[in-house]
């Protein structure tokens, strides 16, 4: 028992070292994988605001990680822009948007345009295409286009260089530039 | 003269015994041991199951992946790898805050945060199980290696 109870505290202590991991290197470790960019967040995000203020038209919207931000306009009240955030699973907003230009009210879409299978089969693509070594997806910026249509980019990096890719809803990405 | 609403003992019974009305009265002794196990009984599970929160905070703050062994149940299918993140903050000179939390992984890194209440939880129901498996089975043992003294007649 003298000896017993000692080698267990050590156990313990060494053992507490283990498990557990520091969030730069779970980040590292996401963007070894490709980086996880979703875009189920956003279509809860989205379905969570509509139990809130109704229907709405998303203006724009931008997914990272565990994060993301969302502009939309209740379909009541097409001139008013308001801003949505969300981290780490709590939504935040809304947040008024003042002086919203023309060019932001000109066009939306709305949720059923986004296909979350289709935009990650974009990303994973892209990814694959980028040739280069041990690259991730860092986060994906949706604008509307006319016609209840947007278009995605974002950007396949690594430690060295990027690339800026874009896609529609139909899911096929090109490279930019 | 007797008490006629007085009842009599009956015959051949010591004076001082309780006096049955019909229906069968147990002796007193025996029958406040039973009243105080009522509510000791839950009183001292309560207490028991208590404990065993802390016991198991314990072993998460000293074994964060104990967590993992939640992992089956808590993440969601297609994510089957589980990280615990620590985040250390200074709120206040002198003071350090470090957190856990569990993330579900898949294979393209997308990550679900599981929370901590009910990995806890679950492993709290773990621990409890554990304790109670390795107490019977010690238990046990000690009966089968010392069996109770069995008076024997002369």
């Amino acid at each position: 028992m003298r000896i017993a109870a000692p080698l267990l505290a050590a156990v313990f202590v060494l053992t507490g070292c283990i498990g557990s991991i520091s969030r730069s290197e779970f980040v590292a470790e996401v963007n070894r994988r490709g980086g996880g960019l979703s875009a189920d967040r956003l279509v809860e995000v989205v379905d969570q605001i509509e139990q809130r203020t109704g229907p709405v038209r998303i203006r724009s919207a931008t997914i990272s990680h565990m994060s993301g931000s969302i502009r939309v306009s209740p379909d009541d009240a097409p001139q008013e822009v308001d801003t949505w955030s969300w981290s780490d699973g709590r939504l935040t907003g809304p947040t008024p948007v003042g002086n919203a230009s023309a060019e932001e009210l000109d066009s939306y879409f709305t949720v059923n345009v986004i296909d979350p299978d289709r935009i990650e089969a974009a990303i994973d693509t892209a990814i694959a295409q980028s040739g280069l070594r041990e690259p991730w997806a860092d986060s994906v910026g949706f604008s509307a286009q006319p016609g209840n249509s947007y278009e995605a980019s974002f950007t396949v990096t690594n430690r060295r260089e990027s690339q800026r890719w874009l896609f529609g809803p139909d899911g096929i990405p090109r490279r930019q530039g | 003269m007797t008490d006629p609403f007085s009842p009599s003992p009956p015959p051949g019974a010591p004076p001082g015994q309780p006096v049955s009305f019909g229906a069968q009265v147990m002796p007193t002794p025996v029958r406040s041991r039973r009243r105080i196990g009522c509510i000791a009984g839950p009183i001292g599970l309560v207490i028991f199951l208590s404990f065993m929160i802390g016991v198991a905070a314990a072993v998460m703050g000293i074994w964060p992946g104990s967590l993992k062994l939640t992992a089956p149940i808590v993440c969601p299918s297609g994510f089957d790898d589980t990280f615990i993140v620590s985040d250390t903050y200074n709120p206040r000179p002198g003071e350090t805050v470090t957190t856990f939390t569990m993330y579900c992984v898949n294979e393209r890194g997308e990550a679900r945060d599981a929370g901590i209440f009910k990995p806890l939880l679950l492993l709290w129901g773990g621990v409890t199980a554990l304790v109670i498996v390795l107490s019977v089975v010690i238990f046990l043992l000690v009966r089968i290696i010392r069996p109770p003294n069995r008076s024997t007649g002369p």
